[in-house]
């Protein structure tokens, strides 16, 4: 199975050969881009049935390989490529919704001057993607993770000379920064125990000391909550939607933010080693599933619908691996790319017809638009969970795991974050595909968009099908959900989806935002504002970062003057500071050799103040205090 | 030839110097004459590369072995690309012939400083390669803060180079010898103690570390941002090997060391990331930015293991790389933050090498400041400095804090109305030479440490 290395190593090479020619050839060039994603699939195929042949035999690793690239230390640092049943979905997903937004983007990104970039760094994140998939380290998932948040990075910020997509851009790499820190340091405790990084080692056989085993795993899980949006890091996600559509589709909806939770599950022997971590996963996953679907369902802009409502999904991931839910976990990460990534292509549609992203200037896209509003529809439905489609079968999974490890208080979560769930997407339906038409020239997406959204929609008609399977493939056992589980799991999506139209969908009344506002009261402020999120972090994070940093470089620069002067010092500084202000003050009237002999002036009675004599006195000192520890501890 | 084909790269260095002084009487341009410097950086590199690996010359004061012809031919290809870019920009700087007779000496003095595994060699190696660093400091006479900034750099780096020297003369005191070889003895006692020290803190100084690093920012600031691209970077890597020898030495006789490095790795990187962020001008952002990075070399020293040595130098050429090509733009462009402003909407090309470079200062994969953080963050790890690490690795996230002010400025701000600076094609390509080793050194990584990691 060698052909395993092409699989990430194609779009590596598209990416290699697109990204250093001119801007005009690259965008000509667009097809080496869709070819490799496209191979990348039909080797992805092989490499799953192979495994599934293999698992017939019992055996669970069909495909194991890897070289050791560096030596550092007692570190053998490998790269390597695993294939098992995990990975070999995982590849399945990436390179379907991979070569299904490449195909797409052919016609949502045909006019932009700079879509060969865009086809380039969309080849890298497959190709990192799918090198985090086929890990046989954690060290080796981390790179593939950052060089993804590279490319998050640059394709939110595609149209940087936009102000919205600038911010967003930098927000997302800073918050996510936080989370891999989490990570980077959970691999450095992970080394510092167990001296490696490699699944072989630290998953299995190695029996984790329960103190080690909850710093790394809170600590991956910090991580995790980064890349995964999971709250209080979501704050990026949101925003992240500035970046063009079919990448948010595959980037923050079906692939990258699915990583957290595939790091997660790789890494869950280490959880339940832990014990207080798989816990700590369940909260973190409950609160963010209800808090998401409830801002989801505040919001006018279509993609941050979505965008809320993927954090709420993925919230429901986390549940599942909280409870240590392995297979119910995974199924709704597949299971969620295909119909996430679905609902983010129908997005691209209609805002390419409407000309808005804001629902409340949308209304009555069914007639004009019947390919998207088909598969849409079958994606929304999928979402709320209704019966046969595969977002059913993943949440029913996830909600008999929870009942079925006793977490009641999870379980009611669950339920609720369900109920809301089917609400929002009723809101967005009905806004969007009923009532009166907004805009003019409505039009069908093109064929190359259309194609791949009806593939998704049937991947999402079968998928859950596949539930009973799924399970047994990759966790050795799986069954069609319970009767009274099904039911009561389509009860709460249907009340769900009703109360929606009650309140959104009767023609007979419309209801518009003031009124929800009047009638919610203060909820639905918090809910706008996103529970003051953004706001308590500047506050309480990035104002005292400043501050702190401008007070130290202060102590290092000014304050030193102080003590060896006094207070006359700072006095001179401020005189200083006052004749500083002078001088520029003045540059600007006054030029060419008054300013130097100015600024000479000011400079050397600088020196004279005593710097340099300051700085050799603070050298002198510490090495006064150097000579005198070794002094102490010698005696 | 007794071996003195070995000295060939820094034959070169001389008579190029001499010839691209000389070079103003025949042709008045000052161009050619630099570019001239450039191609004699770049042979020098390349003989440095080629004469390879080989046994010591007068008795073991220099060396030949891998840590040496790596680095040399690293400090010969950064000079060669700095001039390189020098010689493009269009008008120049004013006297750049001279600037680049003193680039070539300073870069002797690097080439020396990697081999030399002798005290006297290495105070004169030393001494070579930072006399040339006050002129570029200060060689616009014309310019009084420039001037300044070259006084202050150099009573300071007297200062620090006596201590140094003070040392020196106590280590002979103590073990009779001024070969690397003999001056490790086995119970220094603590004259012995204190003359290490001594050596070491000024090291510390010359590396800008805290508690030692004050001199930094104001020189800094005070000098022409072109003269700081050099003088912060090259130097540096040729004072790293300098350390990493004497450490492999000394540091088994004196275990206070690995403290010493440990409590000034901590202080370095905590206090330069944080002190980098308020700033508003880049040489004095980039100068204590290099505190930080002083400090990741540190933690790296502090481990004490060849893993650690090989870590400390390889994250030394990790961080001259892209710091190097991160002042060169801002030299371009002026020397405040806001000078940056719209670089994004005038020059995009270069906006987004100078994201490239940042965020390879920052550590994120797989450029090549990743690898070096890593490795350093490893050897370390491995030695059992598990929380240095941890307060490593959160300072450095906080760094994306003040590295993004850049990318903020670049791309954000609205940029007054000015010219774009036009230097010549040259400079780009000396920028693209920084991108491409930035983005490909890291693949190369394992082997480099594995040479690195042989000998010291």
């Amino acid at each position: 199975m060698g052909y395993v290395v092409l699989i990430p190593l194609l779009p590596a090479i598209a990416f290699a050969a697109l990204a250093p020619l001119p801007r005009s050839v690259r965008n000509r060039a667009l097809g080496v881009a869709v070819a490799a994603v496209a191979t990348s699939l039909a080797l992805s195929v092989a490499a799953f049935l192979a495994v599934t042949t293999e698992a017939g035999h019992g055996a669970d690793v069909a495909y194991h390989a890897s070289v050791v690239f560096a030596h550092a230390g007692s570190a053998e640092l490998g790269f390597g490529l695993l294939v098992d049943p995990v990975s070999a979905v995982m590849l399945l997903v990436v390179t379907v919704v991979g070569l299904g937004v490449q195909v797409y983007s052919l016609g949502y990104m045909h006019r932009d001057e700079r879509r060969g970039w865009y086809f380039a760094v969309l080849s890298l994140f497959t190709a990192a993607m799918l090198t985090l998939v086929l890990a046989d380290n954690f060290l080796q998932l981390y790179l593939a993770w950052e060089i993804m948040g590279l490319c998050s990075y640059l394709l939110i910020g595609f149209w940087h000379e936009q102000e919205a997509p600038r911010r967003a851009s930098i927000k997302a790499f800073l918050t996510t920064r936080v989370g891999d820190a989490g990570f980077a340091v959970g691999l450095l405790i992970m080394y510092a125990t167990t001296g490696s990084f490699a699944y072989d080692t630290v998953l299995g056989g190695l029996a984790w000391a329960p103190g080690a085993a909850t710093a790394v795993a809170l600590l991956f899980l910090f991580g995790a909550m980064g890349k995964s949006a999971q709250f209080p890091l979501h704050v990026w996600l949101p925003d992240a939607m500035a970046g063009p559509t079919p990448a948010s589709a595959l980037i923050h909806a079906a692939t990258m933010v699915a990583a957290g939770v595939y790091l997660v599950a790789r890494a869950l022997p280490i959880f339940e080693a832990s014990g207080v971590a798989l816990t700590v996963t369940l909260v973190v996953g409950s609160v963010t599933a209800l808090l998401g679907g409830l801002l989801a369902a505040v919001q006018h802009d279509i993609k941050k619908v979505l965008a809320y409502s993927t954090i709420s999904q993925l919230g429901y991931m986390f549940m599942a691996l909280g409870v240590g839910g392995f297979a119910a976990g995974m199924f709704h990460l597949v299971t969620h790319a295909f119909f996430k990534s679905l609902l983010f292509l129908g997005a691209g549609v209609i805002i390419h017809a409407a000309h808005t992203q804001d629902m409340r200037e949308m209304g009555g896209l069914a007639r004009h638009l019947p390919v998207t509003t088909g598969t849409f529809t079958i994606g929304a439905l999928a979402l709320a969970g209704i019966a046969p489609l595969s977002g059913f079968f993943s949440k029913d999974e996830i909600l008999t795991v929870l009942l079925h490890e006793h977490q009641y208080v999870a379980f009611g979560v669950a339920i609720a974050a369900a109920f809301v769930t089917a609400l929002y997407v009723a809101r967005l339906w009905f806004r969007v595909f009923t009532g009166p038409v907004q805009s003019e020239g409505l039009r069908e997406g093109h064929a190359e968009m259309l194609a791949p959204m009806v593939v998704l929609a049937a991947i999402t008609v079968a998928l859950g099908f596949a539930s009973p399977a799924f399970g047994e493939f990759v966790a050795h056992h799986g069954e069609w959900p319970a009767p009274l589980m099904a039911l009561t799991s389509t009860g709460v999506a249907v009340g769900g989806l009703l109360l929606g139209w009650f309140i959104f969908g009767r023609r007979s009344r419309v209801l518009n935002t003031r009124v929800i506002k009047q009638r919610t009261g203060p909820l639905y402020d918090v809910l706008v504002q996103k529970y003051y999120l953004d706001l308590t972090y500047d506050y309480f994070i990035v104002q005292p970062y400043a501050r702190l940093a401008s007070g130290l470089w202060r102590f290092d620069a000014g304050v030193i003057d102080g003590v060896v002067n006094g207070a006359g010092a700072l006095w001179r500084q401020v005189a200083r500071l006052g004749a500083l202000v002078d001088a520029r003050a003045i540059d600007g009237v006054v030029n060419g050799v008054g300013t130097a002999v100015r600024s000479a002036g000011d400079r050397v009675r600088r020196i004279q103040v005593g710097r340099v004599q300051v700085y050799q006195g603070l050298m002198a000192g510490a090495l006064l205090l150097l000579m005198t520890w070794v002094i102490v501890k010698g005696a | 030839m007794s071996g003195l084909e070995r000295l060939i790269p820094e034959g070169i260095l001389i008579a190029g110097a001499i010839a691209v002084l000389l070079s103003g009487g025949a042709r008045p341009s000052p161009r050619a004459g630099v570019g001239l410097g450039a191609a004699v950086a770049a042979l020098s590199a390349i003989a440095a590369l080629v004469v390879g690996t080989g046994e010591p010359l007068f008795s073991g004061a220099l060396v030949f072995d891998d840590m040496a012809v790596t680095v040399r031919t690293a400090i010969g290809a950064l000079s060669a690309v700095y001039l390189l870019w020098l010689s493009a920009q269009e008008p120049g700087p004013e006297r750049r012939r001279e600037a680049a007779v003193f680039v070539l000496l300073a870069t002797l003095g690097g080439m020396l400083m990697a081999s030399a595994r002798e005290l006297i060699t290495l105070f004169i190696a030393l001494e070579l390669g930072t006399m040339p660093a006050y002129v570029l400091m200060g060689y616009r006479r014309e310019d009084s803060r420039g001037l300044e900034g070259a006084l202050k750099y150099f009573l300071l780096s007297m200062t620090t180079s006596l201590v140094m020297l003070y040392g020196m003369s106590l280590l002979y005191a103590a073990s009779g010898s001024t070969a690397y070889d003999a001056i490790g003895v086995a119970d220094p006692g603590l004259l012995g103690v204190f003359a290490v020290l001594f050596v070491f803190v000024g090291l510390l100084a010359k590396m800008s570390a805290a508690p030692f690093h004050y001199w930094a920012p104001d020189a800094y600031a005070g000098a022409p941002a072109v003269s700081v691209a050099f003088v912060s970077t090259v130097p540096k890597v040729a004072g790293t090997v300098a350390f990493v020898r004497l450490a492999a030495v000394l540091m088994p006789s004196v275990p206070e060391l690995g403290v010493v490095f440990a409590v000034a790795s901590l202080a370095s990187i905590v206090l330069g990331n944080l002190a980098a962020y308020p700033q508003s001008d880049v040489r004095r952002l980039m100068a204590y930015s290099g505190v930080a990075h002083a400090g990741y070399m540190l933690l790296a020293l502090a481990a004490a293991t060849p893993a650690g040595y090989a870590a400390a130098v390889y994250y030394t050429l990790a961080y001259a790389v892209p710091s190097m090509a991160v002042m060169l733009v801002a030299a371009e462009e002026g020397t405040a933050v806001d000078d940056l402003a719209g670089l994004a909407a005038r020059r995009p090309r270069h906006a987004w090498m100078m994201v490239a470079f940042l965020l390879s200062l920052i550590g994120i994969p797989p450029l090549v400041g990743f690898f070096g953080k890593l490795y350093v963050f490893l050897a370390a790890v491995d030695a059992g400095l598990v929380w240095l690490v941890v307060v490593a690795v959160l300072a450095s996230v906080a760094s994306a804090g003040y590295y993004f002010r850049l990318v903020r400025s670049m791309f954000f701000a609205d940029a007054p109305e000015r010219e774009a600076a036009r230097p010549g094609a040259l400079a780009g390509i000396a920028l693209a030479l920084c991108l491409t080793a930035t983005l490909l050194a890291g693949a190369f990584a394992g082997e480099l440490l594995g040479v690195l990691g042989l000998t010291f």
